[in-house]
This record gives structure tokens, sequence and C-alpha cells, in this order.
């Protein structure tokens, strides 16, 4: 990947579930070493276009391509994109119960680490690594060996998903509303988790319904979706419009 | 099925101190036959086709058993059903084919009493076991080691069959962990083994009873346990079914006196044409009685797992707490699972619960571990390995629950990255 090329770039993605449409071409560039944010209403389709970056199975792409660090993402497995370095937090993070998250955090990462090429870390190395993670995040070791978000609060689910992007250490990380259910000593956490994560060789996609997240992580560009579409983008400022005015006005654009 | 086509050696000589008892199973045995699908208890396990083979029993098979595991405890040995290490056994623990010519008062109280004569494997082990285990432990005895019961089976020539019996009288506030393992191999010829055992829990007493079958893949067992739980009494089981052509099980809990509980659980990992088939019953027989029933199966290949969970709550067992869970995970599509949930409650003032699921692999969990960089292979076999490791979370013996952990980890081939924390 060159420097200047995007790390993700979406054009005229169209797609959805069982014959119904749920984005309806969407455009969205990233340079590496942004941060940008989706912001939107309820049914905007958000998630849906988190999940399908993320590879999950069940969606229907219609048409449109996404490129990802070179890649032609659309057309790689899930845990290939993960191991290229695409990461996705997502808003309701998964219980598997009986499986320690010990398991997957030190499975993904050593995938990961594999693909790039690196060494995989042994069992010593893994604790002392997740143990430093663990701390920045406010969390008890005894996290580790705990189901999979199996019993974990709203809170401590968001932060196992940071805990994992901190791992990963990710080329683009995106967050599909990891601020909702976080009190605000949670979500302060949770950004300056997130706000770690800032490089130039690393790009972060924020999904999120309010602008209250913002505050503690700023975005580079603001883009928001209503219906399937991306009808604004703009600085940091949009953020502060939506919030005072709400996403009416754009919805009538957008019409 | 007639009883001259299975081919039984006279064991009198050397058990004569049951004559009578035999001498009825004999009678009873001849009238029933081995059971066919017709009866209703054996509706999934129809056992008439062990008939087909020539059955040796105690063949003489020399030297311990290649990839013997490691003992857990105080450990009794049984080759063929020939007692090779008889351990530490004291007069608490006496081996069956021992003492079989002059038994105790006890065992003769205890043996033929609590199983039920209408169940023909019943009489089909009573007729002929010769070798096995007498345990009684005096009131207020809690040894802390556990006791291992490891019967391991190897055919020669001819397919084996094995014949065992256990008898466990458990006194006023004793405890005693148990572990009841049969092992044969995963080649050559056939296998059986039967057993039958009737435990009887004093008033406080405490038995866990860890119960291991790893038959091989043309080995059959065939056991039924029988457990009388007295005043405030308990009995915890823990099954463990895998690798088995056949494993047939049927047990059986009364909850005889107030205060007495029970937790039955049980994991059946089966592959290939594998069947595991656990027939569970609780009955509530008194006032202020607790039983939870945990299984759950993990099903590949063309296997068949079976659960039949029964609650009985009779009339004065008033204040019954009953649950039972059971949840298939089908690994394949060509897998069954069978469960039958049977509830008859005949007083008014009781709880019972129960709740039963089967299905494939979750996507969503499957997407979770795919989108962390784990492939789908290996996220299967995570998977599976949790939902089957769970029925020993229980288990507060902390060497027990790795022991188990670790076979259902290989069994389920889990990724290493599960394996290094055991």
């Amino acid at each position: 990947m060159r420097k200047q090329d995007n790390m993700l770039s979406i054009k005229n993605l169209q797609a959805g579930v069982e014959n119904k449409t749920i984005l309806h071409g969407i455009d969205l560039e990233i340079p590496a070493g942004e941060v940008h944010a989706i912001m939107g209403p309820n049914g905007s389709g958000k998630s849906t276009l988190a999940y399908i970056l993320a590879g999950r199975p069940g969606y229907e792409i219609i048409s449109g391509k996404v490129r990802f660090a070179g890649y032609d993402l659309l057309a790689m497995a899930p845990e290939e994109r993960a191991r290229e370095g695409f990461f996705l937090a997502l808003q309701y993070p998964v219980e598997i119960p009986g499986v320690n998250n010990v398991y997957l955090l030190k499975a993904g990462l050593n995938a990961i680490r594999k693909h790039r090429g690196e060494p995989e870390l042994d069992a010593y190395e893994f604790l002392k690594l997740a143990r430093e993670k663990l701390a920045r995040l406010e969390l008890d070791d005894s996290f580790l060996n705990r189901g999979v978000n199996e019993g974990f609060s709203g809170g401590e689910k968001k932060r196992n998903e940071i805990l994992q992007a901190l791992l990963f250490e990710p080329r683009l990380a995106l967050l599909d509303e990891t601020d909702s259910g976080l009190d605000i000593d949670a979500l302060k956490i949770v950004a300056d988790g997130v706000n770690s994560l800032r490089g130039p060789g690393r790009s972060i996609l924020l999904i999120t319904h309010y602008q209250r997240l913002l505050d503690y992580i700023q975005p580079d560009i603001v883009h928001v979706l209503v219906n399937g579409r991306i009808v604004k983008s703009g600085d940091a400022s949009l953020a502060q419009d939506l919030e005072a005015r709400g996403y009416d006005w754009l919805r009538e654009a957008a019409a | 099925m007639k009883l001259a086509t299975v081919s039984v050696e006279s064991p009198e000589a050397t058990v004569g101190g049951f004559s009578e008892l035999r001498c009825r199973a004999r009678v009873r045995f001849r009238e029933q036959g081995l059971p066919s699908r017709r009866v209703e208890a054996y509706k999934y396990s129809d056992l008439t086709s062990l008939a087909k083979e020539e059955w040796v029993v105690g063949s003489a098979a020399s030297g311990l058993p290649p990839g013997l595991p490691e003992p857990w405890g105080r450990r009794l040995l049984w080759l063929n059903g020939r007692l090779l290490d008889p351990g530490e056994s004291g007069d608490e623990i006496r081996e069956i084919g021992a003492i079989a010519a002059h038994p105790p008062s006890g065992l003769k109280a205890l043996i033929g009493q609590l199983t039920d004569s209408d169940d023909p494997l019943v009489n089909f082990n009573t007729m002929q076991f010769d070798h096995g285990a007498w345990i009684d432990l005096p009131a207020g005895v809690r040894p802390e080691r556990p006791l291992e019961l490891l019967f391991t089976h190897a055919p020669g020539e001819r397919p084996v069959a094995a014949h065992a019996r256990l008898a466990l009288h458990l006194g006023a506030n004793s405890r005693l962990v148990l572990i009841e393992r049969h092992i044969g191999p995963d080649q050559g010829l056939a296998c059986l083994a039967t057993l039958v055992a009737e435990i009887d829990l004093e008033p406080g007493a405490e038995l866990i009873h860890l119960r291991l079958i790893q038959m091989g893949t043309q080995g059959r067992m065939l056991g039924r346990t029988e457990t009388r739980v007295g005043a405030g009494a308990g009995y915890r089981a823990f099954n463990y079914d895998a690798g088995t052509r056949l494993a047939r099980h049927t047990l059986r809990v009364r909850l005889a006196a107030p205060g007495a509980g029970t937790s039955l659980a049980g994991i059946q990992i089966l592959q290939d044409r594998e069947q595991a088939d656990n027939d569970v019953s609780v009955i509530h027989d008194a006032t202020s009685t607790r039983s939870r029933q945990y299984f759950r199966s993990v099903l590949a290949g063309h296997s068949r797992g079976i659960y039949s969970g029964r609650i009985k709550v009779e009339p004065k067992a008033q204040k019954a707490d009953s649950s039972q869970e059971s949840a298939s995970l089908l690994l394949s599509r060509q897998a069954e699972a069978d469960t039958r949930p049977q509830l008859e409650i005949y007083a008014d003032d009781v709880s019972c619960n129960h709740g039963a699921s089967t299905g494939a692999i979750d996507p969503d969990s499957l997407f979770y571990l795919q989108s962390r960089g784990i492939d789908a292979a290996n996220a299967r076999r995570m998977i599976a390995y949790g939902f089957a490791a769970r029925v020993f979370a229980p288990l507060e013996i902390s060497v027990l629950k790795d022991a188990v952990t670790r076979l259902i980890a290989d069994r389920l081939q889990a990724p290493e990255e599960v394996r290094e924390w055991l």
C-alpha cells in the first residue's frame, strides 16, 4: 500500500438482506491515519454497513466495490479480513459460554501475528502483553478466564472489544456504537484506549448515534448516513450541528 | 432371542454365594431375552444384535493394556473382568470376585435389592457377574483420595465380554469420590461390558460418581446404576460418554427421605456411527427433596445421542424442587439427537422446570471468532469444546475436573490455544 492510498475505499455499495435493500449506494474513502465518524438515525444502515465490511454472512451485495489496504475486501473470508488488519468492535458482542476469553484473544492474536510474519507469542509473553492492555482499560486479570462476554455487563462487553483492538493493533478499527450503554467513566476509559490506537498507519471509523463519543475522540471527518446513503460529510463541527438540529433537516434533503 | 444363543460360561463356581439370586435372574431372563426396540426403555438401543457374537467371558489376555491412563486416585484395575491390580483395597473395599463365595452380610443385604428385575439387562448381568467391587464405608468416614475402578477390555482371538457388579453402602455422613471408568481398544474385535451398580446412601452421606465410558469403536457398554438417597444425603453423578459403538446407561435415583438431593450431569461426544443412550430417572419420594439434571451432547458424523429424562414426584413429596436441562450440538447433518423429557407430578406444592434444545453451531458465535482472525474450523472446535466442557464446571475437585476437561479437549480436537491452559 502506498502512503497516499486510502485505507478504505467504498464505491457505490448497494446491499441488503432477503430482497430488502438497506444500503442504496455508499461512497466513502478513509485515508490512512484518519479518524472518521458515521452518524445517523436508527435504521439508516449503520450496523449493516459494519457487518458487511466485517464479512458477516446473510447479506446480499447487489453492487459496488470495497477496497481495504489494497485488497478486494468483499472477496475475503472474515478471518482473512481480520488477519489483514480489519477490526470490527461489535455493537452487541456475542456471548460464547465455556470458551474462555483467553482462548479467543491468544488464538486471534497469534493468527494475526503469524499472517504478518511475526513470531507467535507463547503463554508467558501473551499474558504479559494482555495484562498491560487490561490495566490500560482498568480491567481485572480474571477477565481473561471468564467465558467470552459471558455474564459481562454492557460496559465490560464494550471494553472487551477495545481490549481486542489494543491487542490486535488493526490497520482499520471500525467501532459500531461502542459508546452505547457506557457511563461517563467507562466512556473515558474506552475513548483513551481508542485514542491510543491513533497513528499514521492506522485508520479509525466510529459509528455512533450521539455526538457524546466525539467529544472524547475527535474525528477528522464526519459523515451522515440516512436511508442507506451518505447525505453529508463535513468536519467535526457537523456532529455539533446534528446534536443541535437532529437529523430531520438532512432526511428532507435526502428525500 | 433365546438365552441359549448367548455364550455364557457358568460363573457359579466362583460366585456360589449368590446362587439363589442368580437362579431367579436366569429364570426371568429366559422369559425376557435381550430387549428389542419393542421394549419401551430400549426403544433406541436394540440389544438383540448382541446375540450375533460369540462372546468369551474372561479371556486370558496377559499383561497390562498399552496406553493405560495415569491413576486418578486409589485404583483397582481389571482386564477383561480379571483383577490385575487390587490397589490398596482394604476393609471398606473388597473385590467381588474374591468374596462372592462367602459374601459378607452387608453385601448380601444390598445386592439385588435396589435393581429392577423387569430390566432384562439386570438379569443378564446378575446371571453372569464375576467381578466388581463391594464398598462399605462406615459412618463418618470420608477418604480424601478418590477411588478409581478402572475396567479395561482387550479382545484377543475372540470377542470378549465382562460382567461386573458394584455395590456401595455409604454410612451416615460419610463421603466418597468414585471414578468408574471403562476403556476398550479402538481396533480389533468387539468387546462387551455390563455393569450394574446398587448404591445406598445413609443420612448425610455424599457420593460424587464420575462415570467415563471409552469402550472403543467396537465396544459396547451396558450399564445400570440404581441409587437410593437417604435423608439429607447427596448423590452427584458426572457422566462422560465418548468413543464407544454403543453406550447404554440406565440411571435411576430415588430420593427416599426428606432433604435428599441429587445432581446428574452428562456429556456425550460422539462421531462416526457411535451411539450413546442415557435413560435417566429421578423419583422424588419424600418432602423437600431436590434434583438437577443437566445433559449435553456433541454429535458428529452419523452418530446418535439419546437422552430420556424422567422426573417423578410422588404424592407425598411436597416441596420437591426439580429441574432438567438438555442440549445437543449437531456438528453434521447426519447426526441425530433424540430427547425425551417425561414429567410425572403427583404432588401440588412442587417446583419443576425443564428445557431442551438441539441445534447446529450458532452462526453469530462462529462469525465473532472468525472476525478475530480465527479460521472457521478452529472456531467450530472451540465452540464445541466450550459447549461440552461446561457440563463439568460444577465439579469442585479441580484435579478431576482438569483431567476430564483435557479428555474433552482431546476428543473434540480443541485448538492449541484451548489446551495449553488446561
